[in-house]
């Protein structure tokens, strides 16, 4: 993956394998931020829906109803983003592909890749524990499915941080990576 | 009959409207494993404005404390930021402070 800041932009180059990756995690996103989040799945909600603050806060049923319908439309709203992402990945060549994204778009591209994160550890008990492996044997005693899953939760923190990065570095303003 | 009068609601109002006034609900961010240090930063300076130092410094908290207080305010405020700090996937409660 190669990231580069564009004036007013921030381009992204992935390999095949980078790019079905993403294409995986937008798919999954567009469904789940559709999703209403009484009718999401339980781990979706643990993470993404939680209402524990609502009831620290004492708010009634009607009022924590309510406030997670506000949360659900914060959601919502990156999905006209999400769709722009994944039909840029589609338009490239199969070999690899491009997508660009604005300076303001890239804050909700950065928060959805993060939920993603969030949801993937959640569907894969991925925790502390997992997300402690630093070395190849511990790695391998771990189920196929979470090793995999932790591949891909750090390919993303690897996007993310590459994001943040460009995104305050004044010294990419003029375009250099 | 006997004689009843109405009761005096200006008490109960007054007291709705400090309530509603007082800065006295604190917003606990708490830790988790998947979020990133450094996005845990950024989400404190893109909801709360804090400069780069404090938002560190709340993020570090977090990490090694298990919990960081991010804000004191009015129950409607914090509910504000309750809500911007959990869109952008954090674990946030409120609790009422004195």
């Amino acid at each position: 993956m190669v990231v580069r800041r564009e004036p007013g932009a921030v381009a992204f180059s992935f390999s095949l394998l980078e790019r079905k990756v993403l294409e995986r995690a937008l798919t999954t996103l567009l469904e789940n931020y559709q999703v209403n989040p009484a009718e999401i799945d339980e781990r979706a909600a643990a993470v993404w829906y939680s209402s524990a603050g609502c009831r620290s806060a004492g708010m009634s049923t009607e009022e924590t109803a309510d406030w997670m319908k506000q949360l659900y439309a914060l959601r919502f709203g990156r999905i006209a983003i999400l769709r722009e992402c994944l039909e840029q990945l589609g338009a490239g060549p199969e070999a690899a592909s491009g997508m660009r994204v604005s300076v303001q778009q890239a804050d909700a591209l950065m928060t959805a890749l993060n939920d993603h994160r969030l949801l993937l550890a959640a569907h894969h008990d991925i925790g502390e524990a997992e997300m402690s492996v630093r070395s190849w044997a511990a790695l391998a005693r771990l189920p196929a499915r979470q090793q995999t899953t932790l591949f891909e939760i750090e390919f993303f923190a690897y996007l993310i941080d590459e994001l943040l990065r460009l995104l305050s570095d004044p010294a990419s303003l003029e375009g250099q990576s | 009959m006997g004689i009843e009068t109405l009761p005096d609601t200006r008490e109960e109002t007054k007291g709705k409207v400090e309530d509603a006034f007082e800065k006295n609900w604190n917003v606990i961010v708490w830790n988790d494993p998947i979020n990133l240090m450094n996005y845990v930063v950024f989400v404190f300076m893109r909801v709360l404005a804090f400069p780069k130092e404090k938002a560190t410094r709340h993020m570090l908290e977090v990490h090694h404390n298990g919990k960081s207080c991010v804000a004191t305010e009015t129950r409607e405020k914090a509910e504000l930021y309750h809500q911007q700090l959990q869109g952008y996937g954090l674990s946030v409660t409120l609790e009422q402070g004195e």
